[in-house]
């Protein structure tokens, strides 16, 4: 994990903790979500994709103020690459798993049905490259932090939600290549 | 529908996703039997002709058919590419789509080490398949061979530094340490090859004045090749034509025992880099011009030349005996 990413996770626990002595987030007071996402991420580039179709699943608490702090994963499939001759056969495949926090602010329309939530997103993808080539055969993984903004709409259905979630992540390297995403979410909330 | 039906219509839907990313069809490559093996046979033993250049290719935008042009009018018994064959991913497409129609002419008769692009694409991959073994070993960067009275050995100069670059890439072969699998392979490699005239290439200019600054992770292998009497390195990187005197690992001039080191990155990718500070022993530089260094490696010395594309003016040429 980053030291940005470890940093924001530091903050976010003593944001939590803050709130709670100052009786913020009481139970009574505090909710909590589970979320499923699947949906689809690609980057801006023509390099081969760790993106892709995605699922992963997402935690998170609503304080009174209203700010809502989450932690999530994500697997996203990636892709393969493959060539061959007559003497040559070689693959690739690219896949990455998404850890992340983040926090946003719930702003809730129609009587409460609908939320919107525009929210601020740090994390690293974690990429897993694997290459063959006749008989030789190499992997490795790659830690890329990333930032970015985003936003969940999403509609309530007693406990239940369902919505979508639209992110836009940038990657701090010169290979930055900004990322962008769109998930359905499907979520229970108490 | 029930929720069994539903479950399946997902799961279906997760399937079709997903083997939309990932059920690609392989791409046909060309075929490597008219590569030969590593060893050049030069026209004339006596005086082999190479061309050199790095940093070449990019669709759209890249000048990749004005420098494979300059190849073309030489006519060289071996081409030499000096990293970041293609930009910017070092894919494979960019290798089949960009670089094979203008420098891939001289596929059978390139050799070629590994830069930093072409470690955007998974290990460099699509690099050592496109080269046929052109580039040595898959994934490790490295290899010798004889050309005409020559001995020449490629190194992988990927040891940490570059943003761009994953960090466990030094793992495929080892790194670039004073004890790592390269430099035993290099120092026994030299031993087992006297040659009275050797040349190194890799990608990471070890000394140069240009913006990217100079590769101190290549120092302990610049010492092993010093110790060893090698008269010529060859790199890229920086995008312009650098020539420096005979320098030791450690940035001096050393007209003695010293190596002569090119960089020529200035095989087709622009825009060419500024000139940052002039480095200790830089002789001449051009960061103007794209071309091509024409090399002769003669059986008791070198003469090189920088070739300008057309239109260009600049060029820089002399000779050199080798070491003794």
């Amino acid at each position: 994990m980053s030291r940005l990413t470890c940093t924001f996770l530091v903050s976010l626990v003593t944001t939590l903790v803050a709130s709670v002595a100052r009786g913020e987030a009481s139970p009574a007071r505090l909710r909590w979500s589970v979320d499923a996402r699947l949906g689809y991420a690609t980057a801006w580039t023509t390099g081969q994709s760790y993106l892709g179709p995605a699922t992963g699943l997402i935690g998170g608490l609503t304080l009174r103020v209203p700010i809502h702090v989450e932690v999530g994963a994500a697997y996203h499939v990636g892709s393969i690459e493959s060539a061959a001759n007559d003497t040559l056969v070689y693959w690739s495949r690219r896949r990455s798993v998404f850890v992340h926090a983040a926090a946003g602010y719930d702003r809730t329309m129609l009587a409460g049905r609908l939320l919107v939530r525009p929210r601020f997103i740090l994390g690293s993808f974690f990429i897993v490259d694997e290459a063959q080539l006749g008989g030789a055969m190499r992997q490795g993984i790659e830690p890329r932090f990333t930032f970015g903004p985003g936003v969940d709409i999403l509609f309530h259905f007693g406990a239940l939600h369902a919505g979508i979630d639209a992110r836009v992540l940038f990657v701090p390297s010169h290979v930055a290549a900004p990322i962008g995403g769109l998930f359905g979410v499907f979520g229970v909330k108490k | 529908m029930n929720g069994s039906a539903s479950a399946r219509a997902l799961g279906a839907l997760a399937l079709a996703a997903g083997c939309l990313s990932t059920c690609t069809r392989p791409r046909e490559l060309p075929p490597c039997d008219e590569s030969p093996a590593l060893p050049v046979a030069p026209k004339d033993p006596a005086a082999a002709v190479i061309v050199a250049a790095g940093d070449i290719a990019e669709c759209p935008g890249g000048r990749q058919e004005e420098t494979a042009a300059l190849v073309e009018q030489i006519g060289p018994d071996a081409v030499f590419t000096l990293g970041d064959t293609t930009y910017p991913n070092g894919a494979l497409d960019e290798f089949l789509d960009c670089y094979h129609p203008s420098w891939g002419k001289f596929r059978s008769i390139t050799r070629a080490v590994v830069g930093n692009h072409e470690y955007h694409a998974p290990r460099a991959g699509p690099f050592f398949v496109y080269f046929c073994g052109g580039a040595g070993a898959p994934f490790e960067g490295r290899a010798s061979f004889d050309i005409g009275a020559w001995h020449v050995v490629m190194l992988n100069s990927n040891c940490g530094g570059d943003l761009d670059v994953p960090s466990s890439v030094s793992d495929d072969f080892g790194g670039c340490g004073p004890d790592s699998p390269q430099a035993r392979w290099l120092k026994e490699d030299l031993a087992a090859h006297p040659s009275r005239c050797t040349l190194a290439m890799w990608h990471h200019a070890r000394f140069t004045s240009g913006e990217h600054g100079s590769a101190d992770s290549m120092r302990d292998s610049w010492r092993i090749l010093q110790d060893a009497g090698v008269d010529v390195v060859l790199a890229g990187h920086a995008h312009l034509y650098e020539r420096f005197a005979p320098m030791n690992a450690d940035g001096q001039i050393d007209v003695v025992r010293g190596v002569r080191g090119f960089v020529v990155g200035t095989g087709g990718k622009v825009p060419l880099h500024a000139v940052d500070e002039v480095h200790n022993g830089s002789e001449v530089r051009n960061i103007d011009t794209l071309g091509v260094l024409r090399l002769e490696l003669r059986s008791e010395g070198y003469a090189w030349r920088f070739v300008p594309v057309s239109g260009g003016s600049f060029t820089d040429e002399g000779e050199a005996p080798c070491h003794d």
